[in-house]
């Protein structure tokens, strides 16, 4: 079994912004870091706050328990969704063995990306979902 | 005979993936950043810089992963103290970033995400052939329970050649 090698990685997050709306899109916020257009995603990992209490720019995420009521959806750069509705709770590596999520490394717009809710739970405005995203320069 | 899907093969190629039952790297080293009072090494929930390492900055970093105090109770810290090893219990309020000599970041990682004992065994495979350990930092949301007698220990597995580019890919 293989798992991913890190060549660079930018920890990421899409925040609930307003209440809770179940089905809502919430946006990914805009990293300048990720933003040319020449870098390729292979790999993506969820954290909740088990993983990580507070994203890198001082948001809460969401509890574990509640990463069974997100979904995510990855869209790439030709506004294809790669990823479409994926359970959040399945890119959580610890759910894996320890194996971290690959895909066919991709072009993404971040900021075309977004979560959904499925069912509210504990989950709370200005809450964020946090998002590692493993990429390479092309 | 071993069966490899284009995908996994193109990966392999590309040096995105490895077998997590291969060898990790030639090299082993444990890395630490006392947290003290006062100077340098303050805790604090700012950055907090590793110490330098020109030796291990030159080397390929082919892994990472966060020491617990369930693997070893204390280490020696670069100013010759002995301090306790955090416990897992606070690795979810710490962040790891990578960087190179120009703190460029090369990487942000969840400490734990990079704990063993939280992800079946598996380390964090890298491929940083450019890491300055000096400018690569953590930070810590939050130091409640977290005292000046603690540090923070990373295990490095490295090799000692960087590759060329050819070999990279």
């Amino acid at each position: 079994m293989n798992n991913l090698i890190i060549k660079k990685s930018q920890i990421v997050e899409a925040q609930f912004q307003t209440a809770i709306v179940l089905n809502q899109k919430y946006n990914f916020t805009e990293i300048p870091n990720l933003s040319a257009n020449n870098l390729i995603i292979y790999g993506i990992e969820c954290y909740t706050a088990t993983q990580l209490a507070k994203t890198p720019s001082g948001n809460t995420t969401i509890a574990v328990a509640d990463a069974v009521n997100v979904i995510v959806t990855f869209r790439n750069t030709k506004k294809e969704e790669f990823v479409y509705q994926m359970p959040v709770y399945s890119l959580i590596r610890a759910n894996n063995g320890g194996f971290v999520t690959m895909f066919k490394p991709q072009l993404v717009n971040l900021t075309d990306c977004y979560v959904q809710v499925v069912a509210a739970g504990t989950l709370a405005t200005n809450q964020s979902v946090a998002f590692n995203l493993y990429y390479d320069v092309i | 005979m071993r069966l490899v899907s284009p995908i996994i093969q193109n990966f392999l190629d590309r040096g995105y993936c490895r077998d997590y039952t291969d060898q990790v790297s030639e090299c082993f080293k444990v890395v630490v950043i006392p947290f003290n009072a006062n100077g340098y090494y303050k805790l604090n929930t700012d950055r907090m810089f590793f110490p330098s390492d020109p030796y291990l900055s030159a080397c390929w970093i082919r892994g990472l992963a966060v020491l617990s105090s369930t693997e070893l109770v204390s280490v020696q810290s670069p100013e010759g103290t002995q301090d306790d090893v955090l416990s897992a219990s606070s690795f979810p309020r710490i962040m790891i970033t990578i960087c190179n000599s120009k703190r460029e970041i090369l990487s942000q990682i969840a400490a734990q995400s990079c704990y063993q004992g939280a992800n079946n065994g598996k380390i964090c495979f890298t491929d940083f052939s450019d890491m300055d350990l000096g400018s690569s930092y953590i930070t810590i949301s939050d130091i409640t329970g977290i005292n000046t007698t603690n540090c923070f220990a990373l295990k490095v597995y490295y090799d000692l050649q960087v590759p060329t580019q050819n070999e990279q890919n």
